[in-house]
């Protein structure tokens, strides 16, 4: 599952970042987005937008496509 | 001369801290990015230098800005560092500080945002962390100063301290690697140490560094030996996380979470980033800005400012004149020349501040971010990303710090599009033009026609960009990942501050280039081939505006005042106004309506002002191109394809125009 295909609002947690291009990756890193990291999934700009991601105390904005390369599996 | 460096994660608080501590001015913001070059200070109590460097995660640099701090790490020597910590995100932070303990130089941390953290229930014992990481943790808030007199005082007895550097064990396949590496490294200022680990992570700039003194070939087969011992897993991943398991475990002595209130900003966003409202919230607001701007807020002022000018001021300055019995040629140029030149630049003060001063609550508030975020869909269009759409709205105040803003872009590709195409933002400095055409011909509608225009140069812009990047700048792998920092109320304090530090080039431009260029086109108005005192019309301005007249006549305006007023406008586009000023002999800015009412009609004077959006970047702006692109070749393009553009968008207007009977 990725995260591509979480429904807003939804708790996960990040299993693999394996996909994303090596750039967007230690960026996400450089922001404390790692394997283990609880995320939620909070919002979708339309058209085709990025979409926003908080963590515990941070939100961050990426695009759609690399959020397809992100796997993740629900929180329980 | 002590020399201290500022070191921290982007906005945490670094350029705040560096005011607060050297008692300058640098511009703040809220934002990833504001600073983008490394600015010096002199400590308050003579204490020695401090320099307050761009914002990073970690040495390992993405972007231009972050190549700044880590070449200062290699290059120059400093005695010790602050590094600024943000309590409320310290797992991000202390990453890069475990680097800094590697590195070995005297540090002090300064934990900022206390107050933050506590808000959202994160208690961060600082002594315990001072005992964890053997150093100085001084608890601060830099927006308000707290804190800050233990911070200087424990930075005073840095130096005299000899500190050893942090060592955390890599594991013995990378370990063997870094001892041999180290074999290989000469004695030299830095810790070896830490030259092979950040060689080992792939470190571009330290490889540079170490290429410089010795031969690769050697470094490269330790590393791709340690690399086949990781199983899989690379370098850089796996010293990442053995400084992440380091930091992890700091942060379960240090750390206790409470609970978190709900958050204002949390609210604020459901509404400004809403799905379907985000978009329009964002033009409405900038439509609203420029309602202020224009018709409902600096217009009465300019209007005030204008007649203080043309009356009570020349009125006083010719009594003065008079009084000290001055001599034709001295009244002409005092009243002709400057106060009409100089003065009818500065009448536009107020709507300049209006402007500056919405811009600033933009950056302050947090909203920029947001506003990328927003706009990512649209820039991914044309080639570009959401963080491009910052250096363009900061554009709207000067072209110059927006140039400088695209530092914060990773690709370089796309860093120079936005570099080229940002001067087509509509700049404070063409506002004075719009404002007195669209002021004379279109008074009804004024907020909209300027409106207009600025939204022609981000078409074009976009236009330009779409082009650029599909052709001879096709980039690859464009990516966009942007940190949304909270929201925070702007301090009335500091947006008065930051609008004065943005507009005061503004005033300080009326007193220098300005004023010589009136003074100058005063002097080529009065001075003619056949003398002195000679009617304009003969005049050496006269003369040489016929030149470039005919040429302009195509696109609506080819009258030698216009072709002379865009000359000189190549120096700062403020000097066109002064410019007409002068030419058209007229004391106020009123009058100086009536006048261009008279030698121009509507539709050229639209044309007029699209060819003055659009024709060349000023020379501040192409300076500063110059030195962010480092190439020639880019800057003339920059030059070339603005006079090419604006004479195209120019010669539709009034072409298309005047065929549908305008």
């Amino acid at each position: 599952m990725n995260l591509f295909d979480i429904k807003e609002g939804e708790k996960v947690t990040i299993t693999s970042m394996n996909g994303l291009q090596d750039r967007v990756r230690r960026r996400l890193q450089h922001l404390g987005l790692m394997e283990g990291s609880e995320i939620c999934y909070q919002c979708k700009v339309p058209f085709g937008g990025p979409c926003i991601l908080a963590t515990e105390n941070q939100k961050i904005g990426i695009r759609r496509k690399d959020a397809a390369c992100i796997q993740v599996r629900k929180s329980c | 001369m002590l020399t201290y460096a500022l070191f921290g994660n982007p906005n945490t608080g670094k350029t705040s801290l560096f005011n607060q501590l050297t008692g300058s001015y640098q511009t703040v913001g809220n934002w990833a990015g504001v600073t983008v070059e490394k600015k010096i200070g002199k400590l308050k109590g003579n204490q020695g230098e401090l320099i307050d460097l761009p914002g990073i995660y970690t040495l390992n640099p993405l972007s231009e800005d972050e190549t700044v701090a880590m070449n200062f790490l290699l290059q120059e020597s400093f005695e010790g560092a602050v590094n600024i910590v943000d309590a409320s995100h310290l797992d991000k932070n202390l990453y890069l500080t475990v680097q800094l303990l590697e590195f070995g130089k005297p540090l002090v941390i300064g934990l900022n945002m206390v107050d933050v953290a506590k808000r959202r229930g994160i208690d961060v014992d600082a002594q315990k962390l001072e005992e964890v990481l053997g150093i100085p943790v001084v608890p601060i808030i830099a927006r308000s100063g707290q804190g800050l007199d233990q911070l200087q005082t424990y930075l005073a007895q840095l130096s005299d301290k000899s500190r050893r550097a942090l060592r955390l064990n890599y594991g013995d396949a990378v370990e063997q690697a870094i001892e041999n590496i180290e074999a290989n490294i000469p004695d030299d200022s830095h810790n070896r140490r830490w030259l092979a680990l950040q060689f080992l992570e792939g470190n571009p700039i330290v490889e540079k560094y170490l290429s410089e003194n010795i031969s690769m070939d050697a470094l490269n087969r330790f590393k791709q030996q340690a690399e086949k011992l990781l199983n899989g897993r690379s370098l850089y991943q796996h010293i990442q996380t053995v400084r992440q398991e380091f930091v992890q475990d700091v942060m379960k002595k240090t750390v206790r979470k409470g609970k978190a209130n709900v958050l204002l900003s949390e609210r604020l966003d459901q509404v400004l980033t809403h799905r379907i409202f985000g978009i329009p919230i964002f033009l409405g607001l900038m439509f609203l800005i420029f309602q202020l701007t224009f018709d409902w807020l600096g217009t009465p002022l300019s209007d005030a400012l204008d007649s203080f000018f043309a009356g009570p001021l020349t009125g006083w300055l010719e009594a003065l004149l008079g009084a000290m019995d001055a001599t034709v040629f001295i009244h002409r140029l005092i009243i002709d020349g400057i106060v009409a030149g100089v003065g009818g630049v500065l009448v536009f003060v107020p709507q300049i501040f209006i402007l500056f001063f919405f811009i600033s609550i933009i950056e302050d508030s947090g909203y920029m971010a947001r506003v990328a975020v927003l706009m990512d869909r649209v820039m991914e269009k044309i080639g570009l990303n959401g963080k491009a759409f910052i250096p363009m709205i900061i554009g709207f105040g000067c072209n110059v710090p927006a140039v400088m803003a695209t530092r914060s872009i990773e690709q370089p590709k796309e860093r120079l599009i936005t570099m080229l195409l940002s001067p087509l933002m509509s700049c404070s400095a063409r506002l004075p033009v719009y404002a007195l055409f669209a002021g004379a011909f279109f008074a009804e509608n004024q907020g909209i026609v300027v409106l207009s225009l600025y939204v022609l140069g981000i078409i074009l812009a976009f236009a330009l960009a779409k082009l650029l990047s599909s052709t001879i700048l096709r980039n690859e792998g464009s990516f966009f990942v942007v940190e949304l920092p909270p929201y925070h109320t702007p301090q009335v304090r500091s947006l008065i501050r930051s609008t004065w530090e943005k507009g005061k080039g503004f005033i300080k431009k009326a007193g220098t280039i300005i004023f010589a260029g009136t003074v100058l086109i005063w002097l080529l108005s009065y001075t003619g081939p056949t003398g002195m005192d000679v009617s304009i019309d003969e005049s050496f301005l006269a003369v040489s505006g016929q030149w470039v007249a005919p040429l302009l006549a195509p696109i609506g305006f080819g009258t030698w005042e216009a072709g002379v007023a865009l000359m000189t406008g190549a120096l700062a586009k403020e000097v066109i106004i002064s410019t007409m000023n002068i030419i058209y002999f007229v004391p106020d800015v009123d009058t100086l309506k009536g006048v261009i009412m008279a030698s121009f009609t509507p539709l050229q004077a639209y044309s007029f002002m699209a060819f003055v959006l659009l024709y060349m970047p000023c020379i501040a702006t192409v300076a500063v191109i110059r030195k962010e692109s480092h190439s020639l070749k880019w800057t003339l393009f920059s030059l070339v394809y603005g006079l090419v553009l604006a004479y195209l968008v120019s010669l539709v207007i009034y072409q298309v125009g005047q065929l549908l009977g305008f």
